[in-house]
């Protein structure tokens, strides 16, 4: 069979399955051995299959993703955000442009906890969205809003997308969580931004903010609980920054001190620590098969020598590394918008390292522009997880969410992108001076 | 015309690919005249660290260069010895010392060679390619002046050997992968590293790494250029013949550019400030303490490598002979123990 | 059948929440406790964690808990086109969609179960500290895990077409969602 035949058989199962809902991880297993099997035969299966499936997952930096989801959902368990919501919103006073604020700012501080943005977008939409649309925001804006908000647990370290990508790099991961912070906090400020200018108020609303009947009591402990939280993000932070710890260090010590500061505070018990637990490993294990099967996948294009043909394709543009950049990344947003993300970052770094290497292009820079670049991929249509888990929450039309949701997105692709590209030392001079 | 899958685990800058993988590659392809050939690939496209036999069994691939023995665990149990701590000796003399251990028709036991028991039962064809240049002792930002400063320090351990070796120098062996080390070591994880000065390049280390112990190595490491008997038999005779001949001269060759390359980035180090001591210029009880800790390294490997069945006093034993007939040392006290067991 | 399928549920619920719960719980605490004893001890508390963790607990906890995982529906998948299909075309489409699934973990279960095979024949061992120790029992968990997924599927299958059958929607038994690297 002809080289160009097989690829096309290949690029058609890819595209078939994927559409027709079969399992990522599934699609990526079966596109690779199909691969394999025309270009090869099946004699290399052997070398290949029972060796990779078992030391991809038997991989040290990897094995730090389970302890930042389990730090994140002993916090959830724990009724943090909750209570973070409850100081954030207070501080707000009840006044519409400051609460939008807050909530931003609330998404942030949960996503410097927390590595994974549907959970915290389902969160902030439960306990935001009905206040927001309470001071005047439209509904689909006020869930959309949440949405945003959730997914800067993607943009803001630490970030699952980030350890994958430091894990299949060998760039420190370390340096990719300072070089992610420059970035997340523009982006912030541009989402603080897109606030302002796209704002849709409830039909009918005349501008003017409701007066809640009464405003609730400040629960003992809400405070307290909330410092508890600040001062754990600044454990693993300060830990990573200072040096004293590497980052599968952080995590572990992330999550042992959330245990035992939310067990002394009497938050959490027996159960919810298994069900904490339990959960992280599920949602590791589910992300591993991904990654495992984008490893065998990875191999048939080894085989076919597919990156360096693309490099041999992508010769004009290595001298430009701008432009090649500026394309890379506006192919990582399309991608991101329809693959999950850990596979939109397993598929496409092997492809495109060999022509980034070509080009001298910084590894760190590019890891942590293409980690945002598919963060923002949680808000688009048609799959876009984060608008996903605030619409089930509040239980109305996704399509609806993803209009304000896909507004600020873009926004942020376009300025903070637009920004690092300009002044690449948003992301670099913050790595360049940790120990 | 035969072509064959040849790969690497290890990017192109590595002195086993780039100095001795295309090498190797060029020099057959020109000596058959292109009628063995090879489809090269780099830097753990086909294969990672540690499981090219795997690949070459499973046929994966049908050439691996390198295969990196050290990184096999358990799957190479005397291949080991040349990580035992040698004085005077560099890549060339270690080189022919292995080529030598894999050309010795001395029986282990039962009447098997060194290539016997290590090479012949696993479906492969195999020979050495260069040993690394000496393995040093350095450290990031510390000077140890004494045997109590290494008391607990944190110290990177790239193999069983190692870790070996640091515990009987009273450090807290770390163990890790070379690639973990920039960031453990800039980061105080660990406080220092037993690495060959010419592999510093391969992981930046030259920024980090500021005072070197020399003149005691913390071995070599070896590793072989091997080729599946399913590929080999593809081969005329020869062919073959031109292959073994090949893979001996390209072995010299990189172990002479290894150990350029370490002078090399030793000069580069000491221009921009790094310091390097030799083990006669120590503290007398920092010295004693690494010449004791060298010792109890033979003896300890002997010891584990028995246990767990293998020959390991006759290795040691025919390694220390072929080591000292290329003109290097053992250290002091090395042959009083090899002795005692007869 | 159905009490068979269960007994295998509550099987794989023990292996991911008390198995792969406690490796990672394990890890956890392996990882205090050695950067504890570093910088306070000043020694290496638990020799070997780093390989510990790497060969032993990781791969352990994710071949333990994958079978859950996949039996609790928190794969992430395309919905797109399924959502547009009429009930009967997506039905046969799901059945399609698992029966190739089905046949590429076979095929995989397959590989693995010869690479377990060997490891344990060969006696394949890992580092651990300044010895060896056998790797092969947890290689063999990779086998279990695809065998338990590929069960699944079997159940699966044979639910969509029970339903099919009836002319019944195949009612979605699990309501949580993927929160992946997302
Ligand atoms: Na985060
Ligand atoms: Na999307």
């Amino acid at each position: 069979m002809s080289h160009d035949v097989i690829l096309l058989i290949v690029a058609g199962w890819f595209g078939v399955f994927l559409l027709l809902g079969q399992h990522v991880a599934t699609v990526l297993f079966g596109t690779g051995i199909v691969g394999i099997l025309l270009w090869t035969g099946p004699r290399v299966l052997n070398g290949v299959l029972g060796q990779d499936i078992f030391y991809t997952a038997s991989n040290y930096s990897l094995s730090i993703i389970p302890l930042y989801l389990l730090m994140a959902q002993l916090l959830l368990r724990g009724g943090l955000v909750l209570d973070l919501f409850r100081v954030g919103h207070r501080l707000a006073g009840y006044r519409r442009f400051p609460l939008g604020v807050a909530t931003l700012v609330i998404g942030g501080l949960l996503g410097a906890v927390s590595g994974s943005g549907a959970a915290s977008a389902a969160s902030l939409a439960t306990l935001s969205a009905p206040e927001l649309e309470r001071v005047g925001y439209s509904r689909r804006f006020a869930i959309g809003l949440s949405a945003v908000a959730g997914s800067l647990s993607a943009v803001i370290p630490p970030s699952l997308i980030v350890i994958i990508y430091g894990a299949i790099t060998s760039v420190p991961i370390g340096a990719l969580f300072i070089g992610l912070l420059g970035p997340g906090l523009l982006c912030m400020l541009v989402y603080i931004g897109c606030l302002a200018v796209f704002e849709e108020l409830r039909p009918g609303h005349d501008g003017t903010p409701d007066r809640p009947d009464q405003p609730e009591e400040l629960e003992r402990g809400a405070l307290g609980a909330s410092l508890f939280m600040i001062a754990l993000m600044l454990v693993v932070f300060g830990g990573i920054y200072s040096g004293i710890i590497t980052v599968g260090e952080a995590g572990a010590i992330g999550a042992f001190t959330a245990l035992v500061g939310l067990t002394l505070m009497r938050r959490i018990g027996w159960r919810d620590l298994g069900r904490a637990l339990a959960d992280s490993a599920k949602i590791s294990a589910m992300l591993m098969l991904i990654v495992i099967g984008a490893q065998i996948f990875a191999r048939f294009l080894a085989f076919s020598r597919l990156p360096r043909d693309l490099l041999a394709l992508a010769e004009p543009l290595v001298d430009q590394p701008g432009l090649l950049v500026a394309v890379l990344m506006a192919t990582l947003f399309v991608a991101g918008m329809i693959l999950e993300s850990a596979a939109v970052i397993l598929l496409i770094v092997p492809i495109v390292l060999p022509i980034l290497q070509a080009a001298n292009i910084d590894l760190l820079w590019f890891g942590v522009l293409a980690s945002f670049m598919i963060a923002l991929g949680l808000l688009t249509p048609p799959v876009g997880l984060s608008a996903y888990a605030a619409a089930a929450a509040r239980r109305h039309p996704v399509a609806e969410v993803f209009r304000p949701a896909t507004k600020f997105a873009v926004a942020a692709a376009v300025i903070v992108i637009g920004a690092t590209i300009l002044f690449p030392e948003i992301v670099t001079w913050l790595p360049r001076h940790i120990r | 015309e035969t072509d064959l899958i040849m790969a690497s685990s290890l990017p192109q800058v590595h002195f086993w690919v780039g100095k001795h993988m295309d090498l190797f590659a060029d020099a057959m392809e020109e000596r058959t005249k292109g009628e063995v050939s090879f489809t090269r690939f780099y830097a753990g496209e086909l294969t990672a660290v540690g499981r090219e036999l795997d690949a070459l069994q499973g046929g994966a691939i049908d050439v691996a260069a390198p295969l990196l023995a050290p990184y096999h665990e358990g799957a190479f149990p005397l291949s080991d010895v040349t990580q035992l701590p040698t004085v005077g000796t560099d890549a060339v003399s270690q080189t022919r010392a292995f080529q030598a251990l894999m050309d010795s028709d001395v029986a282990l036991v039962d009447g098997k060679t060194f290539h016997d028991y290590e090479i012949a039962a696993k479906q492969i064809h195999a020979w050495p390619v260069a040993t690394t240049a000496a393995y040093a002792i350095s450290f990031a930002g510390v000077v140890p002046k004494s045997a109590a400063d290494l008391k607990g320090m944190p110290l990177r351990a790239g193999s069983a050997l190692h870790t070996i070796f640091l515990s009987e120098l009273g450090a807290t062996p770390v163990s890790m992968p070379s690639s973990a080390s920039y960031e453990a070591l800039s980061r105080g994880t660990v406080e220092g590293t037993i690495l060959s000065v010419a592999d510093w390049r391969s992981y930046s280390l030259q920024d980090v790494l500021t005072y070197t112990i020399t003149g005691v190595a913390v071995g070599h490491w070896g590793s072989y250029l091997a080729i599946s008997d399913a590929a080999w038999t593809r081969l005329s005779e020869n062919e073959r013949a031109t292959w073994t001949e090949t893979a001996r001269q390209i072995a010299i060759r990189n172990a002479e550019l290894i150990q350029a390359q370490d002078t090399e980035v030793l000069e580069e180090s000491k221009a921009n400030g790094g310091t390097f001591a030799d083990l006669s210029t120590l503290a007398p009880d920092l010295k004693a303490t690494i010449e004791r800790a060298s010792v109890a390294t033979w003896k300890r490997w002997v010891e584990q490598t028995e246990a767990a069945g293998h020959p390991g006093m006759a290795t040691a034993k025919l390694w220390a002979t072929l080591v000292k007939e290329q003109g290097g040392a053992l250290p002091d006290g090395v042959e009083t123990y090899l002795a005692s067991a007869d | 059948m159905k009490k068979l399928h269960d007994r295998l549920g509550q099987f794989e619920w023990g292996l991911a929440s008390v198995g792969a719960g406690l490796c990672l719980f394990t890890i956890m605490i392996i990882t205090v406790l050695s950067v504890f004893g570093r910088y306070v001890l000043l020694v290496d508390l638990i020799p070997g964690g780093y390989n510990i963790i790497e060969r032993m607990l990781f791969p352990l906890m994710v071949f333990w808990a994958l079978p859950l995982a996949h039996r609790d529906g928190i794969f992430p998948r395309l919905e797109l086109v399924s959502a547009l299909l009429s009930r009967r075309l997506g039905t046969m489409i799901a059945i399609l969609m698992l029966l190739v699934e089905l046949a590429v973990f076979l095929f995989i279960l397959w590989y693995v179960t010869q690479y377990a095979l060997a490891g344990w024949r060969s006696d394949r061992a890992m580092q651990l500290g300044s010895g060896f120790f056998p790797v092969w029992p947890f290689i063999a968990m990779v086998p279990v895990a695809f065998g338990l997924m590929a069960i699944e599927m079997i159940w699966q299958i044979g639910r969509h077409i029970h339903h099919f059958a009836a002319g019944r929607a195949v009612p979605q038994v699990h309501g949580e969602t993927a929160t992946g690297a997302d």
